[in-house]
């Protein structure tokens, strides 16, 4: 059973990939490859892992924007920044990595439009 | 020498599939270790300090990974780790932490635990734990 990783992945570093990172399009054999295809890291390479992961284009490309996400370490509070683009990531410092419709002065109007309100009465 | 922070934003729990480690979403904390090194006492009737002597047996019990996060029941990740309780066995995890040169931990999983929590003021949250088998391999 084959599946296609769309990104890179960690793995333990082997002689084929002594960096401990299988890039983006290397073929996964292996039983549980279907597995790969729910979680949003591959696509089926063959229609036995496709009939086994059940999942189709629509749902695949949706697990893989997720999966993406994810991986960037994403954290909840930060899920509708990701999706409006505003960012993809963090830096160093914590801050936002920029994403395509990042702005000066967007991550603090996010956060304060996010601000518990005062429930003093 | 000064030390650098290290931020936790950023961290990520991986699980072994098919060969490649996959994140783990929604984790919120987590929490590695607890890890001693055994020891065995050994005073003697002959000792003339009062402190009682402690000498390594040679083993390190690497104690456990918790954590917690936002709970996804219809999410392949999640119910991944359902299939832990369902169907026992070894899993290989990795920890990536978020300083510059990426460093890991990685360790076997000899079992694991699962706990979801649905609260009125919060979203739906699990507390996992994982108990280390064998070693940790700190890599950079």
């Amino acid at each position: 059973m084959q599946a296609t990783l769309v990104f890179a992945m960690n793995c333990d570093p082997c002689r084929e990939y002594p960096s401990g990172v299988k890039p983006a399009g290397t073929v996964i054999d292996h039983p549980q490859a279907f597995h790969l295809v729910r979680q949003g890291c591959a696509e089926p390479a063959d229609e036995q892992c496709a009939a086994a992961a059940g999942v189709g284009p629509t749902k695949r490309r949706e697990l893989q924007r997720h999966y993406e996400r994810a991986s960037r370490g994403v954290q909840p509070i930060d899920f509708e920044a990701y999706e409006s683009g505003l960012m993809v990531g963090y830096q160093e410092d914590g801050h936002w990595k920029h994403g395509a419709n990042w702005t000066d002065g967007c991550e603090e109007e996010y956060y304060a439009a996010r601000e518990p309100e005062d429930d003093d009465e | 020498m000064s030390i650098t922070p290290v931020k936790s934003k950023g961290t990520l729990l991986q699980m072994k599939i098919a060969t490649v480690y996959t994140t783990v979403a929604g984790i919120e904390t987590l929490k590695a270790g607890e890890m001693k090194t055994q020891t065995f006492n050994a005073p003697t009737l002959d000792q003339t300090a009062s402190g009682t002597p402690k000498k390594p047996t040679g083993f390190t019990d690497f104690g456990s990974v918790t954590g917690s996060g936002f709970y996804d029941p219809v999410l392949a990740g999640h119910r991944l780790l359902e299939d832990l309780l369902t169907t026992p066995a070894s899993q290989d995890w990795q920890i990536l932490w978020s300083d510059t040169n990426a460093s890991n931990w990685t360790f076997t999983g000899g079992g694991f635990g699962l706990t979801v929590t649905a609260a009125v003021a919060d979203g739906l949250k699990f507390d996992f734990t994982i108990e280390i088998d064998g070693n940790v391999t700190f890599g950079s």
